[in-house]
C-alpha cells in the first residue's frame, strides 16, 4: 500500500479526540486525548496527570506564513525522541509518536516499544522515515477513515477535509518544555520550570498563549488537545473503596461521573464506527429503499430543482469563476 | 457552437458562453470534414437541452443508424487561450469521447465529450486568441470538480447531484412511514452496531447493556470492505425483537445525520460524476455505464428498485 504519491498509503484522518484516543488505545497505553477549552489552573488541575499538550492549527488563506520569530531556542542536541513528518497525511499520528517517544515509562504495545527502540539515535530525517514506513502503524492510523475502496486520495482532487492542519507537541524533557514540530529542524527549547506541582503546565501554557498572541486575529484556526491518564481505572477504583466504606454519597457521585465518562466513550466509539465504515453500501440500499417506497423520482425532482435554484443564484450574483464551498 | 466564417478551412468552430464573455475554440481534426456539421448539431442540441436524442447520418459505411463505427473516430480537438503544451492523451480522449457507437454508448459519450468542453471552458479564464491554436488543453475534467458543485452553469451533463437527495429530510419519511423497509438498510450500518445486539433470546436477568462499567464499545477488526452485492436479493438477516429494531433504528437515523455519511455520499456523488464509477457500480450489482454519471446511477438504481419490486411481487404470487 506504499503509495509513490506524498500520502505514502497514509489516509487523511479527523484531528478529533475520539480519533487520537483510539490511537493510543490501539497503541497499548493507559492515555486518552481530551479537547481543551481553556487553560486555566482550574480548568487544568482536573485534567491531571496531562503528560503533552498537542496543538492544532490552520493558517487561513488570508494569513502571513509564518509571521514571528522563533520564540524559544532550537537544541540540535536535543536527546529525546523527535521525528520530521516525511508524509503529509501521516502530521497526527506523527505527532502522537513524538509525544509518546518522550513520555518516561510509557507504557505500551511491544510494536511501539520496539520502533522507539529501533530508532533511538538516529537524526530526525532518519526517524521521521522509520516511523511512516512502520506497516502496523500505518494500518493503525488508516483503520480510523473509511477503507481505500473509496478513498480519492489518488486521483488529485483537491482535498476537502481537514488537512491544512499543522499538529505541535508541547511537553516537559529533562527539565525544560519543549515543542516538537515536525516541521521544523530540530526540537524546540523553551526553557526550565518549577517543578513543583503544575510546573511544567504553566510554562507550557505561557507558551502557547503567546504563540496564539503573535497570530492577528482570525488569522488561524487552532484547538488544544491534552494527552492524560485515562481516569476511568481509578475512578472504578475509587468507587469500589467509596462502596466499601459505606460513603453512599460520594459513591453516587462518583458513579454518575463515571457514568457520564462512560457515555463519552461510547459516543466516540459511534462516531469512530461511522468514520471507519463505507457508506456507500447504504448509500444504495436507501435509493433502493427509496425506489420501493415511491420516494425516489419525487426526491429527484426536488433535487434537480435545487441544482438549478443554485445556478440561478449564481448567476444573479455574476458569476465569477470562484467556486464556493 | 458555430463555424468561424473566417477561418479558411472552415474547421474551426467557436463556442461561446451565455453566462460570461467567454469564447472557446474547436479546430475539428478527423481527416474528413463531413461529419463536422452532424457533430456540431449534436453538440448543440445537447447544450440546449440535456435530454434530446443525438441524430446520427446514416454513415457511408453503413445503412443503419445503430451502426457503431469504430474505425471512424471523429474528433473535436479543442484549443484555448490558455496555451497549456499539447497533450497527446487529451486530444485521444476527445477522440473517443466523440466516436458515434451506438445506442446508450452515444449519448454517454457525447457526454464526455460535453463534459470536457466545460471542462476547459472552466479552466481557462481567457478568449482564445486566433482560430489557429492547436493545443489541447489541461486534463479533461480537470477543474470541472473542484469544491461543492463546479461550474455549475456549465456543466448540465449533472444536473443533479447525491447530496441533495441522499439528505435525512428525503431519507425520514422512509424510516418514519416504511418500517418493513428498514431491515434493508440496518444490514448496511457499521457490522459492530448490528454484532452488538443482545442475543435474540432474551437470558433471565441479562437485559440491556452488557458492558462493564468503563469498558467503552471495543474495535471489532475490520473484515475487507467491498459494500454488500446481497441488496439484490431480500435481506437474509432480520433483527431479533422490538427492542433491537427500535435501537437499529435509532442508530440508523444518527448515522444519516452524521457527517461521515454525508462526506461518503459527496464521494461517491464525486466518482460518478468524474464518470469514473464503473468498478464502484459494479460491486452494486449494477452494469458499468451506470458509473459513468450521477443522472446514469440514478437512472440504473430506480431501474434495478423496480424489478426488485416486480421480483418480490412474483415470490409473494407463488406462495
Amino acid at each position: 500500500m506504499s503509495g509513490d504519491d506524498d500520502s505514502g498509503g497514509w489516509h487523511l484522518t479527523e484531528s478529533d479526540p475520539a480519533v487520537f484516543t483510539q490511537l493510543l488505545k490501539t497503541l497499548g497505553t493507559p492515555f486518552i486525548v481530551d479537547d481543551l477549552h481553556s487553560l486555566e489552573p482550574d480548568a487544568l488541575s482536573e485534567l491531571q496527570p496531562i503528560h503533552a499538550f498537542i496543538f492544532l492549527f490552520k493558517c487561513l488563506p488570508l494569513a502571513p506564513e509564518e509571521p514571528r520569530g522563533l520564540a524559544g531556542e532550537y537544541d540540535p542536541d536535543f536527546t529525546g525522541f523527535f521525528a520530521h513528518q516525511t508524509a503529509n497525511n501521516a502530521c497526527a499520528t506523527l505527532a502522537v509518536i513524538n509525544a509518546l517517544g518522550n513520555i518516561p515509562s510509557l507504557k505500551s504495545d511491544s510494536r511501539l516499544a520496539d520502533l522507539l527502540n529501533f530508532t533511538t539515535g538516529m537524526d530526525p530525517q532518519t526517524c521521521g522515515m522509520a516511523i511512516v514506513s512502520a506497516d502496523w502503524l500505518r494500518e493503525a492510523h488508516n483503520d480510523l477513515s473509511p477503507p481505500s475502496t473509496i478513498s480519492l486520495d489518488g486521483l488529485g482532487l483537491p482535498n476537502k477535509t481537514e488537512d491544512a492542519y499543522h499538529f505541535v507537541v508541547y511537553l516537559p524533557v529533562l527539565g525544560c518544555v519543549y515543542e516538537l514540530d515536525g516541521l521544523k529542524p530540530h526540537p524546540v527549547r523553551h526553557g526550565t520550570f518549577e517543578d513543583s506541582d503544575n510546573g511544567w503546565l504553566r510554562k507550557a501554557r505561557e507558551v502557547i498563549e503567546n504563540r496564539i498572541a503573535t497570530y492577528p486575529p482570525s488569522a488561524i484556526e487552532f484547538s488544544l488537545l491534552a494527552v492524560r491518564d485515562d481516569p476511568l481505572p481509578a475512578m472504578n477504583r475509587q468507587l469500589e473503596l467509596l462502596q466499601q466504606s459505606g460513603n453512599d454519597t460520594k459513591a453516587a457521585e462518583m458513579l454518575l461521573k463515571i457514568s457520564n465518562e462512560t457515555s463519552r466513550r461510547e459516543q466516540w466509539a459511534f462516531e469512530n464506527s461511522l468514520r471507519r465504515h463505507n457508506h456507500i453500501g447504504l448509500a444504495h440500499a436507501a435509493l433502493l429503499a427509496l425506489e420501493k417506497a415511491e420516494l425516489l423520482q419525487p426526491a429527484i425532482e426536488d433535487a434537480r430543482r435545487a441544482m438549478r435554484e443554485r445556478v440561478e443564484q449564481r448567476r444573479r450574483n455574476g458569476f465569477t469563476g470562484m467556486d464556493e464551498d | 457552437m458555430e463555424r468561424v466564417t473566417q477561418e479558411r478551412s472552415g474547421r474551426t468552430f467557436v463556442l461561446r458562453f451565455e453566462s460570461s464573455d467567454q469564447k472557446h475554440f474547436f479546430w475539428m481534426q478527423n481527416a474528413s470534414n463531413a461529419r463536422d456539421d452532424e457533430l456540431v448539431g449534436n453538440l448543440n442540441r445537447f447544450l440546449a437541452d440535456p435530454t434530446a436524442v443525438p441524430i446520427w447520418n446514416a454513415g457511408g459505411s453503413s445503412a443503419s443508424q445503430q451502426a457503431s463505427s469504430s474505425s471512424d473516430p471523429a474528433g473535436g480537438s479543442s484549443a484555448s487561450g490558455s496555451g497549456n503544451a499539447g497533450s497527446g492523451s487529451a486530444t485521444h480522449r476527445a477522440a473517443q469521447a466523440a466516436a458515434p457507437p451506438a445506442g446508450v454508448a452515444t449519448a454517454e459519450q457525447l457526454a464526455r465529450l460535453r463534459a470536457l468542453v466545460t471542462s476547459m471552458g472552466a479552466s481557462s479564464t481567457t478568449a482564445a486568441n486566433g482560430g489557429a491554436n492547436m493545443h489541447a488543453n489541461t486534463r479533461p475534467g480537470a477543474s470541472a470538480f473542484d469544491g461543492g458543485s463546479s461550474s455549475a452553469e456549465d456543466d448540465d451533463e449533472d444536473d443533479i447531484s447525491l447530496t441533495d437527495i441522499l439528505t435525512p429530510k428525503v431519507i425520514l419519511p422512509l424510516i418514519t412511514s416504511h418500517p418493513s423497509l428498514l431491515p434493508l438498510l440496518f444490514q448496511h450500518l457499521p457490522p459492530e452496531f448490528i454484532s452488538l445486539m443482545p442475543p435474540p433470546l432474551p437470558q433471565p436477568g441479562d437485559e440491556g447493556d452488557e458492558q462493564p462499567i468503563g469498558d467503552p464499545t471495543t474495535f471489532t477488526s475490520r473484515s475487507p470492505s467491498t459494500p454488500s452485492t446481497s441488496t439484490t436479493s431480500s435481506s437474509s438477516w432480520e433483527p431479533a425483537t422490538a427492542e433491537d429494531i427500535a435501537s437499529l433504528t435509532e442508530k440508523l437515523r444518527r448515522t444519516i445525520h452524521s457527517n461521515p455519511f454525508r462526506e461518503g455520499v459527496a464521494q461517491l456523488d464525486r466518482v460518478l460524476r468524474m464518470g469514473m464509477g464503473a468498478a464502484l457500480v459494479r460491486s452494486l450489482g449494477l452494469r458499468a455505464e451506470a458509473g459513468t454519471s450521477v443522472s446514469a446511477f440514478l437512472q440504473a438504481v430506480s431501474e434495478q428498485g423496480k424489478r426488485l419490486v416486480e421480483a418480490e411481487g412474483d415470490i409473494m404470487d407463488q406462495d
